[in-house]
């Protein structure tokens, strides 16, 4: 039974791939509205996130100062069908099962955009900040790689987002900017002391009581996201975007003193939270009239090196480096009044291959709508600067089938048992909105 | 083979713990802009700014055109304590800082709109965004001032609004996060090809937010007289979750219940005078509701050893010594909660005196009229030594099953302590009123 307390200790090193909401729904509605093309655009808060140089785009001049609030809301309906047509179940961590799904992303997101040049005189000098916080800060789950989840869905929209940078406009041909992606890492550092120890005959089992004490630090880490923005003329924008792989860091020591003849037992754990891969972003957005705009990008992401729930504890070969293409249109049909519609698609990086894991994700066909509405012209009141903004996404999960490969198992026994043998089928579709009101001074 | 299970137990249930990840919540200590340190915080009454949110958020009205502070402080801290008897002095002294960003703008548009004003304050440690020290032991010595509070992250947010021309009042919430971590570990023998395979763990580990509120009111019936007053409820983190662990015959359910308070509630009261001109004058009288202060594992700390509420009285002063240049000074007194440390318990801390200085030079007022200003300061956080005796009678027997006089406590027969902070910090803000 030692070895099985050893094992125990090195299990505690997992680690979990995950993304963030800003690629599943967008950081704000006019993003979400133009299927996440946006890396060509800019005057937003969300150029933190697509292309900081978006912060100091051509043709502002003078202070100014934007804020913006509003909120986020994701409803997925998703279904896994077993060979025999049953539902599937995951085991939750409390009750011990529950129905496979993702619970509701419900949040707020709140942006500033501000002129940092103007008391020294500069123009084009900007600083911008994206804050989405959803109901919960963080809502993580750890499971075994071979528990059926939904590995980029779960909880990956459940994580606060912090993006703050700053952007120089060089001249009016080339703007540059740079934004920190900030995550925070952990130590947790447990120290416990054995109170007592009864033995209970009945149900043989053992019944312990330990006096736990903590010390838990939470250090910000940040990740760099690098962008241009090209007006070679007016028409015309073109953006490129470098944004670093990030991750949240977790680890930590443990201690128990007055353990029965052993002493001091204790280890180290290691934990990651929050994949995000390595990205390139190429785009390009053009004027067509002026009243209506179109864009166009395209992202690579290297999600080869990501890392599944337990390092790839089933062995390596689950994940597949993407290219994501977006398309964004906006139309103008009054000064007051602007249409958005986008779409992307985005090929899953997950791929089991009948293997002992259970990662579900699907390719998806994302669809969005939205509009912007200049409230202060709505009502004739130019100076009254206040946009309504609201977007409407749609997120089709394409069905996927997975088929047990007994090849791939190291035993027979691993086979059967596993929670998806012998296939199962999973799909669904997400239906997302976002809305805010934006102030501009 | 049941002292085996015994040890796979125990490190199963540690191996659970050890996910615990932070809490987080609003309202740094120690993180006051230049302006509002150098008055000792006496500025409820005083025109309001982006940095003084939570302070009173009914001052945001005072704010005349969108503007962003940024500020930063350096904290030298000398903490030390030492046995009665002991040669060994403990010390537990360390240099920590922050940064802080605040903004705040009256709303755009029409008249009746720009009576309204939001803002938003953020405190960041240097350090740490958050450090959380719960000791296994109860009787380990700690500061609830010094330990904790510096060193988190910390957020508000205000909206106030001018009711009628001298009367404004505000209402805003800190965030204050807690730590859910339900737990469930199995061992599955023959899942893996080995051992260390055999372990399933799975938990669900969830930061819930919840708001904090905060009321304020500001009026000015005179030219020369402002009042006001505030409520700020508690903020306060927990950390809960059940254990569960179930490996072959072994079943063990622990919970968990961590509490850590940043804040009491608190209500303070406040009046400003101007002589004239170039003098100002404030003070805040803050009545603290410390005695909802619990111990790190959510447990009420039984009479006399509860802490106390108290009576904390600020005063500012401020001069105009040109357009542009002002100087400023404060000074404070802050009771302590902590009754004497007889018992069980080593909270460390005793009464404050606070002292501090400062200067301000606002850049609108000058020649190049640059939208900008600055603020510094230096303050002072002296407390009287604290001394403490040991009651035997109050303290338990360390083998409860042998009842006698076994005393097992850290700081017995008793220790005495004291506390000194020196803080620098500066503060920019920009003014950002242009049109677009």
């Amino acid at each position: 039974m030692r070895r099985v307390a050893i094992g125990l200790c090195v299990f505690a090193l997992s680690a979990r791939a995950h993304a963030g909401f800003e690629d599943s729904l967008g950081v704000g509605p006019e993003a979400m509205s133009l299927g996440g093309s946006f890396a060509a655009r800019g005057s937003s808060y969300a150029s933190t996130y697509y292309n900081p140089a978006g912060l100091a785009p051509l043709g502002e001049t003078g202070g100014f100062l934007e804020m913006t609030a509003g909120f986020v809301y994701a409803h997925p309906t998703l279904h896994v069908t077993s060979a025999t047509g049953a539902n599937l179940l995951t085991p939750a961590a409390a009750q011990g099962g529950a129905p496979i799904g993702v619970a509701d992303t419900g949040g707020f997101l709140f942006g500033t955009r501000f002129s940092v040049g103007r008391p020294f005189k500069i123009d084009g000098l900007d600083f911008g900040m994206s804050l989405f916080i959803p109901g919960k800060l963080f809502n993580w789950l750890d499971r075994p790689d071979d528990d059926i989840q939904w590995a980029l869905l779960d909880d990956r929209m459940q994580v606060i987002s912090v993006h703050a940078g700053l952007a120089y406009r060089i001249n009016k041909f080339l703007s540059v900017g740079v934004s920190l992606r900030v995550l925070f890492n952990t130590q947790t550092d447990t120290n416990g002391e054995v109170t007592s120890v009864q033995l209970n005959p009945t149900n043989d089992t053992v019944d312990t009581n330990v006096r736990l004490g903590t010390d838990s630090q939470v250090f910000a880490q940040v990740y760099p996201i690098v962008g241009v923005l090209i007006t070679p003329f007016d028409r015309l924008r073109i953006g490129a975007v470098y944004r670093n792989a990030s991750y949240v860091n977790d680890w930590g020591t443990t201690q128990i003193q007055g353990v029965p003849d052993l002493g001091t037992i204790g280890y180290t754990s290691h934990f990651a939270h929050y994949y995000e891969p390595l990205e390139l972003t190429l785009a390009a957005a053009l004027d067509v009239t002026p009243w209506l705009d179109v864009s166009a990008d395209v992202t690579y992401a290297r999600w080869s090196d990501a890392e599944s729930n337990n390092f790839n504890f089933w062995g390596p070969g689950r994940w597949g480096d993407t290219v994501t293409p977006a398309l964004g249109v906006r139309w103008k049909p009054t000064s007051a009044l602007a249409v958005m519609a986008g779409y992307r698609f985005q090929k899953s990086p997950v791929d089991n291959f009948g293997g002992p894991s259970n990662l579900l994700d699907c390719d998806r066909h994302v669809e969005s709508v939205g509009i912007d509405l200049h409230l202060g012209k709505l009502v004739k009141q130019p100076s009254f600067d206040l946009h309504f903004t609201g977007g409407l996404q749609y997120t089709v999960l394409v069905d996927k089938t997975e088929v047990k490969n007994p090849q791939l198992f190291p035993s027979n026994q691993l086979y059967y048992a596993n929670p998806g043998y012998p296939s199962y089928t999973y799909g669904g579709h997400m239906v997302a909105t976002q809305a805010t009101l934006e102030a501009r001074w | 083979m049941k002292r085996a299970r015994f040890v796979a137990l125990c490190t199963f249930f540690l191996a659970n713990f050890s996910a615990l990840r932070a809490f987080a919540d609003a309202g740094g200590a120690f993180a006051e802009s230049s302006r509002t340190a150098s008055l000792a915080d006496a500025v409820t009454a005083r025109p309001g700014d982006a940095t003084t949110v939570l302070l009173n958020p009914a001052g945001l009205v005072d704010a005349r055109e969108a503007n962003v502070s940024f500020g930063g402080h350096a904290d030298f801290l000398s903490l030390s304590w030492q046995t009665l008897g002991s040669p060994t002095t403990n010390d537990d002294g360390r240099t920590f800082g922050g940064f802080s960003f605040a903004a705040a703008t009256p709303l755009p548009g029409p008249a009746w709109a720009r009576n309204v004003a939001v803002g938003v304050a953020l405190d960041v440690p240097a350090a740490y965004l958050l450090h959380i020290h719960v000791p296994v032991r109860l009787d380990e010595p700690s500061s609830p001032t010094y330990d904790g509070p510096p060193d988190r992250i910390a957020a508000a947010f205000a909206v106030g609004y001018r009711i009628i021309p001298r009367v404004s009042i505000g209402v805003g919430f800190a965030l204050s996060p807690s730590l859910s971590l339900p737990t469930y570990v199995t061992y599955q023998a023959g899942r893996g090809p080995n051992v260390n395979d055999n372990v399933e763990v799975r938990i669900d580990s969830s930061l819930d937010l919840s708001a904090a509120p905060f009321f304020g009111l500001r009026a000015q019936p005179f030219d020369w007289l402002a009042l006001s007053i505030v409520y700020r409820d508690t903020q306060a983190s927990r950390a809960q979750g059940t254990q569960t662990t179930v490996a072959g015959g072994i079943v063990a359910t622990n919970p968990i219940d961590f509490f850590q308070m940043w804040d009491p509630a608190s209500v303070v009261v406040g009046a400003a005078l101007s002589p004239n001109k170039r003098v100002s004058l404030s003070v805040d009288v803050a009545w603290h509701k410390w005695s909802d202060f619990r111990d790190a594992f959510d447990e009420a700390l039984p009479a006399p050893y509860a802490f106390n509420d108290t009576v904390s009285v600020a005063s500012g002063v401020e001069v105009a010594l040109t357009h542009a240049l002002r100087v400023r000074g404060g000074i404070g007194v802050e009771p302590t909660p902590i009754p004497t440390q007889s018992g069980v318990t080593n909270y460390l801390g005793s009464n404050t005196i606070v002292g501090a200085l400062g200067a301000g030079f606002d850049f609108r007022r000058t020649n190049a009229k640059l939208p900008f200003a600055i603020d510094a300061h230096v303050r002072v956080r002296a407390s009287a030594p604290q001394s403490a005796v040991k009651d035997p009678n109050a303290l338990p027997d360390s083998d409860p099953s042998t009842p006698g006089t076994q005393i097992d406590e850290l700081a017995y027969p008793g220790f005495r302590s004291q506390a000194t902070m020196l803080q620098l910090g500066l503060t920019t803000t920009f003014y950002l009123g242009a049109v677009k």
